[in-house]
């Protein structure tokens, strides 16, 4: 649904975008990572027509954003990563307003404002000023605002951003909701936990280069991360290292204080292997989880922290 | 580097801390590294310059014939043109710079969200009030030294008093310190330094100029004692005053006896000053602990909570163009109140400048003429102010993305924004042409007959709807050149000044060759007027189409 081909994009002698290579299945909640100024926000600028590349080409569901931008426009949803409110108008006029803009038939925009109003849970709301709303409001708003127009993708520039638990809670209920209405949505953020919940793939970009493109799981083979499991015996905690130690799948077992870590081979998984031997040698297991790979860590290893 | 190095000189004065505290050393610092600065004393150079060559050519060169002992006997009267040149445009020049230079100097900190910043420093009121204007004041104050030694060489020439200088300078200062602190204590008000500009362009013309020009007018017919008049106007009024400095020295007479004291002039203007500045300390804390602490939200909370709770029946639904439609909403004033107020009395002076044309009051042609080109000003100062904010707003406000993300074409959205800001000014353009029509009429069923001919009714209408459509076509492309508000109204409406100077006030020396080859006859009257209205539409138009263009650039 969005792909790109040697994406770049120059400000004079600064290259925020080079040759960035991307694809985003359709239906995918793709999750974009990079610390500031990365080039994360110029792309999806250059996505949404509002920049022109340097070199390289864009495409949305097929279309070439340089040379077809009206038709580009009307596919995506784009809400950046600071909302500009009209301040004079109230919610239901604001919606109506981007309703006309996309064209959409006076006689049907009524019905689709109350129904991304429902959607976005601002039906209370649709007859106060815009700018009276609260931050988590206005965000809210600028949800209904990208689905005014029923698109099949939204690009959202950090819409968490600045928001409470509760607000940012609210707002990944609603991103799981328009991932199952069949939306494709390419969402960067700071707050890499909840992409983690949330994202299908994730891309990390750091000084306008991907350096990983892919699932969470594609990413502990390209660290070079082996696969590791927490262990809690009930009693005889030596002879469940003796019993571990022995298995030829696992390279190495460790006690930290009241846990066993056991750290398998090169692509070796298997916390089912460990629950049978242990059980099979007359211990009981109180504890046994695999140690996930968090997508902080993730970014920290693959990021250097270079900012232009 | 020059400010850099007084900001060295002055800090060591040891009475200017508690008076500015560091405010005056940072303005100087920050001024030092904008480049508009130095743009701004090239301009003054290069256009003091011009005026200069101009005075000359006409006073010198041109005149030409004669040998050179009698152009040199004519040296003391060129001396005398020249430098009153020079003054008056150190006159006008120091005032405007000194208004714009301030209007922004509290309501930027407000919008940088800096005043409350300080508020929780040592520093009070009146370091902040004093550092702001005087260091924008010491800039202007550097733009008047440049030309002084110029003032000294021409005065070599002889014929021109000390008197006259010095007196002159002082006048000169003292306008821009009244006008500089009235901008300062404006821009606590006005969120855009174009608003700040604006009001005190149009009160200082409305004051000084407007007002003593109709006070004449009484006085010529015996309301009040000319020389009365004169004196009061020598005294509140800079422009009053100095035009009857240079009248003095240019020995035209005009006798306005004790009250030409131009020092008792300066000392009025500066305590003006003072009670400006005082005000202005009073209300920086509250300003700043509004701007810092939400007093804005909650004032408006407050207004919101009187105001009658607007349900959903109020909602107004949208109908046409959606540019169009989002433009029409803002009101002329945020209070509709306020609105139909300024509707109200601008229909009553029509009214009352058609009662005295009918009734031959004798000075109903003036006032009505006057009062038609005074509405056609603001008519233009309006329409300029309008479309060149028209995008910028969106830019500062951050919706410009948003609008662009849309599949409105380009064109859709300038034309949209080019006929609303036409349409908002639908009221003013309708009184403009009830009083011509009514002037017209009243005047051509009298017993002299029409005093304005017909093609003069057409031509001024053909004019106005020109220079609307020139107008709004420069203040779209500033509007989408430029990032700032401000700066898309202040190029806006100095083109607007210029641009009949440079090409169409040569259009209309040239089109009247017309009313020389064809003699004055309605046709080559019409063909006068219409000549320089083609050309400033078609401009228009052209400054419309390259707004289009650049609609998608400088968008962030």
């Amino acid at each position: 649904m969005i792909k790109t081909k040697n994406l770049s994009k120059d400000y004079g002698s600064l290259t925020a975008v080079a040759n960035l290579n991307l694809t985003i299945q359709q239906g995918d909640i793709f999750g974009f990572i990079g610390p500031n100024g990365a080039g994360k926000t110029t792309t999806m600028r250059i996505l949404v027509t509002l920049l022109e590349p340097t070199h390289g080409t864009a495409f949305i569901d097929g279309l070439d954003v340089r040379k077809k931008g009206k038709k580009v426009r009307k596919l995506v949803g784009y809400m950046p990563d600071f909302m500009g409110v009209y301040d004079d108008l109230k919610v239901f006029e604001y919606l109506e307003f981007f309703a006309a803009a996309f064209a959409i038939e006076r006689k049907k925009r009524k019905s689709i404002v109350d129904g991304v109003l429902e959607l976005t849970d601002l039906q209370s709301k649709r007859s106060a000023t815009v700018d009276s709303l609260s931050r988590g409001m206005q965000q809210r708003l600028g949800l209904a605002r990208v689905l005014i127009h029923d698109p099949k993708v939204l690009i959202l520039d950090e819409p968490a951003s600045g928001l409470d638990p509760r607000a940012r809670i609210e707002i990944r209920e609603l991103l799981r909701e328009l991932k199952r209405m069949g939306k494709t949505i390419m969402i960067s953020s700071h707050i890499l936990s909840e992409l983690e919940e949330i994202c299908d793939h994730v891309g990390i970009i750091e000084h306008g280069r991907m350096v990983f493109s892919g699932t969470l799981e594609e990413i502990r083979p390209r660290l070079g991360i082996e696969s590791k499991v927490r262990v809690q015996v009930a009693n005889n905690q030596d002879k469940a290292v003796e019993l571990l130690s022995a298995l030829p799948q696992i390279r190495q077992v460790q006690v930290i204080d009241d846990y066993i870590s056991v750290t398998f081979g090169d692509d070796q998984e298997g916390d089912g292997i460990i629950a049978r031997t242990l059980v099979n040698g007359g211990l009981d297991v109180t504890f046994l989880q695999p140690e996930q790979l968090k997508l902080d860590d993730a970014f920290l290893q693959l990021t250097k922290g270079i900012v232009h | 580097m020059m400010s850099g190095a007084l900001t060295n000189v002055l800090s060591l004065l040891p009475g200017l801390s508690w008076l500015t505290g560091p405010i005056f050393e940072k303005e100087l610092r920050v001024s030092s590294r904008r480049r508009r600065n130095y743009a701004l004393r090239s301009a003054y150079i290069v256009l003091l310059g011009l005026f200069i060559i101009y005075v000359w050519l006409i006073s010198v060169a041109f005149p030409g014939s004669g040998s050179p002992a009698f152009q040199a006997s004519r040296m003391p009267e060129v001396g005398k043109h020249v430098i009153t040149t020079i003054i008056w445009f150190q006159f006008v020049a120091a005032q405007l710079i000194a208004v714009v230079m301030l209007s922004t100097s509290i309501g930027e900190e407000i919008r940088q969200r800096t005043l409350g910043v300080l508020m929780t420093t040592p520093i009070n009121s009146l370091q902040i009030v004093m550092g702001k204007l005087l260091s924008k004041l010491l800039q202007t104050t550097l733009l008047l030294g440049i030309s002084l030694p110029l003032l000294a060489i021409i005065r070599v020439f002889g014929g021109v008093p000390w008197d006259y200088v010095v007196s002159s300078l002082c006048i000169t200062l003292t306008a821009a310190v009244f006008l500089g602190s009235l901008s300062l204590l404006l821009s606590m008000t006005f969120r855009h330094a174009y608003n700040v500009v604006l009001v005190i362009v149009i009160g200082y013309v409305m004051a000084f100029a407007v007002v003593p020009g109709l006070v004449g007018l009484l006085s010529r017919q015996g309301v009040f004692s000319s020389r009365f008049a004169q004196a009061i106007d020598f005294l509140v009024n800079p422009l009053g005053a100095m035009l009857i400095r240079s009248y003095v020295m240019l020995s035209i007479p005009r006798n306005v006896g004790v009250f030409s004291s131009w020092p008792l002039h300066c000392a009025i203007m500066l305590s003006a000053s003072v009670g400006v500045l005082c005000l202005a300390i009073g209300r920086v804390r509250g300003i700043a602990l509004t701007a810092a602490f939400g007093g804005a939200e909650k004032r408006s909370a407050r207004k919101k909570s009187k105001a009658p709770t607007r349900q959903d029946g109020q909602i107004k639904r949208l109908e046409g163009s959606p540019v169009v439609w989002k433009e029409m909403r803002k009101p002329f004033f945020q209070d509709n109140t306020a609105n139909i107020v300024a509707y109200i009395a601008l229909g009553v002076i029509v009214v009352a400048a058609i009662v005295s044309c009918a009734f031959d009051l004798g000075f109903g042609t003036v006032l009505t003429l006057m009062l038609a080109n005074i509405l056609m000003v603001l008519l233009i100062v309006r329409m300029a102010v309008l479309s060149a904010a028209s995008i910028t707003r969106e830019k500062e406000s951050r919706t410009w993305p948003i609008l662009l993300a849309t599949p409105l074409d380009d064109w859709e959205i300038v034309r949209g924004k080019g006929i609303a800001a036409f349409r908002r000014n639908l009221p003013m353009l309708f009184f403009i042409i009830l009083l011509l029509l009514a002037f017209y009429l009243t005047t051509a069923f009298s017993e002299s007959g029409p005093e304005l001919p017909d093609f003069y009714v057409i031509g001024y209408l053909a004019t106005l709807a020109g220079s609307a459509i020139f107008v709004s076509g420069l203040g779209l492309y500033c509007s989408a050149r430029m990032k700032r508000t401000s700066a898309a109204v202040a190029v806006t409406l100095g083109v607007c000044m210029g641009f009949p100077f440079l090409c169409c006030g040569a259009l209309r020396s040239f089109s009247g060759v017309f009313f020389v080859l064809g003699g004055p006859g309605p046709g080559a009257g019409l063909l006068a007027f219409l000549i320089p209205v083609c050309v400033q539409t078609g401009v228009g138009l052209l400054f419309a189409w390259r707004a289009k263009c650049r609609v998608r650039r400088n968008i962030f």
